[in-house]
C-alpha cells in the first residue's frame, strides 16, 4: 500500500490518520547495514499481532508533534507490516537471529528494547521524513541517529523505547521529571544541534511519540 | 565552504559512518547475550572507539565536537566492558571540559556518567575479591600451587569483564606458565585483537605461535609477520628472530640455515632503530647467537656477558643451553 506523503490528510477523520509500511521497504529506505541490525530485535520485541506465522501486521498509535514549541499533536495510526518470506529475500539470517532474541536464554533485554527503539526510528524516519537517509550513528551522545554530521550543525534523531508505561512513560523520557530533566531539555541545551526530533516507542500497548525539539 | 573543505568533510562522514556500524553490529552481539557473541561486540566496541578516535582529527573540529567523540570513544568502552580503557577515555573528558559551557558539557555527559559510575563500581567490587592475583595489575607473581587458583581469577575477571586485554594477557601468561598451551593461545588472541596497536601481544605472539601451533602452522604465522619488521618495531623483531631460532630445531640442515639468516636480519633491522638499552641487549645476545650457529659453533653462557646481560648469565649453569635459556628469560619478562 503507498505510503501517505508527508502533511497530507487522508480520510474522514482528521485525529487518526492511517499510515502504512512494510518493514521489507526499510532496506531501500536507509543503509542495508542500519536495518540488518536492528530489525531482528524489532520482530523479538513488538508483541504478537494479528496475521499469519509468516505475515505480521501490527498498529501504533503515533503522535506527532511537528515543531518546536506546538500544543497541538497530529494523531496517526502506524500500520506496520511485513512478511517473512519478503524479508528472509534481503536477509536470510533474519528470522532466526529474531527468534534467538524472542527465546534465547542469555538473551539482554535492554539491549533488545533499545535495538528495537533503532529499528522503529528508521521506520518513522522512511515514513515521516522521507528522502533523509541516516549516515552516522552514536551511542554515547544523543542524537541516536544523524542526517549531518558537520560539526556544530548536526541534524539527527534521537530514539528510545520503553516496553511498557504508555504515553507516561514515553512523556518522562521526553519531558524528564523534577529532579532530572528529559530528552527534549537536554537536546536543547545543545547548541552544536541545528536540528532534532525525538522518536520514542512503547511496545505494550504500541505508541509513538515524534517530536520535533528544534528547530 | 572549499571543495577540499568539503572533501574532508565526506570523508569525515564516510569516518563517522563505519563508526557508527560498529556499534551497531555490536549492540546486536550484545543483545545475543552468548560469550562469544559479547566478546565480539567488545572488539567491535574497541574497533568503533579507535575509529571515532581517527574521525575527529579528519576535520577542525571545535572543542564541543572534540569532546562529543571522546564522550563516545568512553562509552564504547563501558559498553565493550573495558573499565580500564574508558577511564582512561573518562580522564580526558575531565581534562577537556573545563573550556565547554556546563549546561552542554553536563548534557553531553548525561548518558556516559551514570554508566560509567555504576560499571566503576562494580569492577571495584569485583577486584576487592580478588585474593591471588591482588595488586597484580596484569603480572605474573605466582607460581606453584597459586596458578591453578589465579587461573580461576582470571578466567572470572574475563568472564564478566571481557573488554580487557590486561586480563586476557594475564591469563594468557598462567596458561602458558602452567603448560595449556590452547589456552594460551585462545587468550593471547583475544588480547590481540582488542588491541591490536599493541605491540607487546603481537610480539609475543610470535614465540607462543611455535608452542601453541602445529609446526607448520607457526611457519605460516611467523612467515606472515615478516612483512610488519622494520626499525620502528624492534620488539617484533626480536621476537621474529626467537621464533626463527624455535622453527630451526630439528629442522634439516637448509631450512635451518635459512632460519638462522632471517633471525639475524630482523635482529639486524631492530638494532638500526636505536632501541632501548634492554632490547638493545637482548638483539645483540640473539645476534651473537645466530652467528655462532651459522659459523657452526656451539654457543656459551659468554655470549650473554658481551652482550650486556649479565643480570641474565648469572643464573644460568654452564651447561644450559644458551639460545633455550635466553629465549625463555626474553618470554617471561614480556
Amino acid at each position: 500500500m503507498a505510503k501517505a506523503p508527508h502533511g497530507d490528510t487522508l480520510g474522514k477523520d482528521d485525529t487518526a490518520q492511517i499510515l502504512t509500511y512494510s518493514l521489507e521497504q526499510l532496506y531501500s529506505d536507509q543503509d542495508h547495514d542500519w536495518v540488518v541490525d536492528s530489525i531482528p530485535a524489532l520482530l523479538a520485541w513488538v508483541p504478537a499481532a494479528s496475521g499469519s506465522a509468516h505475515e505480521a501486521r501490527h498498529r501504533f498509535v503515533l503522535d506527532r508533534m511537528p515543531s518546536s514549541g506546538a500544543t497541538e499533536k497530529r494523531r496517526w495510526l502506524l500500520d506496520l507490516s511485513w512478511t517473512e518470506s519478503e524479508l528472509a529475500k534481503r536477509d536470510p539470517n533474519l528470522m532466526k537471529r529474531a527468534k534467538r532474541l524472542r527465546t534465547g536464554k542469555t538473551v539482554q533485554r535492554e539491549h533488545v528494547t533499545e535495538l528495537a527503539a533503532y529499528g522503529l526510528t528508521l521506520v518513522a524516519i522512511s515514513l515521516l521524513m522521507p528522502g533523509r537517509r541516516v549516515k552516522a550513528m552514536n551511542i554515547g551522545v544523543a542524537p541516536d541517529f544523524l542526517f549531518d554530521v558537520t560539526p556544530s550543525r548536526l541534524r539527527g534523531v534521537e530514539a528510545a523505547g520503553r516496553s511498557r508505561g504508555g504515553w507516561a512513560a514515553l512523556r518522562k523520557v521526553s519531558g524528564g521529571t523534577a529532579r532530572k530533566p528529559g530528552k527534549r531539555a537536554q537536546l536543547l541545551a545543545r547548541a552544536d544541534i541545528a536540528e532534532v526530533a525525538l522518536s520514542l516507542w512503547c511496545a505494550s500497548p504500541r505508541l509513538s511519540l515524534m517530536e520535533q525539539v528544534k528547530p | 565552504m572549499s571543495s577540499g573543505e568539503h572533501t574532508s568533510l565526506d570523508v569525515y562522514e564516510a569516518a563517522r559512518a563505519a563508526a557508527g556500524k560498529l556499534k551497531l553490529r555490536a549492540k546486536a552481539k550484545l543483545a545475543d547475550g552468548r560469550a562469544e557473541e559479547v566478546f565480539e561486540a567488545c572488539v567491535l566496541l574497541h574497533e568503533a572507539a579507535r575509529a571515532e578516535e581517527r574521525a575527529v582529527r579528519l576535520v577542525d573540529a571545535p572543542l564541543v565536537t572534540r569532546f562529543a567523540a571522546r564522550v563516545e570513544q568512553c562509552f564504547c568502552l563501558v559498553d565493550g566492558l573495558d573499565p580500564h580503557g574508558a577511564g582512561q577515555a573518562y580522564a580526558r573528558l575531565h581534562q577537556m571540559r573545563q573550556g565547554m559551557a556546563p549546561e552542554a558539557a553536563s548534557s553531553l555527559l548525561s548518558r556516559l556518567v551514570p554508566r560509567y559510575d555504576a560499571m566503576q563500581e562494580s569492577y571495584a567490587d569485583e577486584v576487592s575479591k580478588l585474593r591471588v592475583l591482588k595488586g597484580a595489575t596484569f603480572r605474573l607473581p605466582i607460581a606453584g600451587r597459586g596458578v591453578s587458583r589465579a587461573q580461576q581469577e582470571a578466567k572470572r575477571m574475563t568472564t564478566r569483564y571481557p573488554g580487557v586485554a590486561g586480563w586476557w594477557w594475564l591469563r594468557y601468561r598462567l596458561d602458558e606458565s602452567s603448560g595449556d598451551m590452547h589456552g594460551a593461545w585462545r587468550a593471547l588472541t583475544r588480547a590481540r585483537r582488542l588491541e591490536p596497536d599493541q605491540i607487546r601481544f603481537e610480539a609475543t605472539s610470535l614465540l607462543a605461535a611455535c608452542k601453541s601451533l602445529s609446526p607448520k602452522r607457526a611457519a605460516e604465522y611467523i612467515a606472515r609477520s615478516r612483512s610488519l619488521l622494520d626499525a620502528t618495531v624492534p620488539e617484533l623483531c626480536l621476537m621474529y628472530a626467537l621464533a626463527e631460532m624455535q622453527l630451526a630445531r630439528g629442522a634439516r640442515a637448509s631450512v635451518r640455515n635459512a632460519r638462522w639468516q632471517r633471525a639475524r636480519d630482523a635482529v639486524r633491522t631492530g638494532l638500526s632503530g636505536q632501541p632501548n638499552t634492554r632490547l638493545r641487549n637482548n638483539l645483540r645476545a640473539v645476534e651473537l647467537l645466530v652467528n655462532a650457529f651459522l659459523d657452526g659453533q656451539q654457543p656459551s653462557v659468554e655470549l650473554l656477558y658481551l652482550a650486556g646481560l649479565s643480570d641474565v648469565a648469572i643464573y644460568a649453569s654452564s651447561d644450559v643451553d644458551v639460545a633455550e635459556f635466553l629465549t625463555r628469560s626474553i618470554a617471561n619478562a614480556a
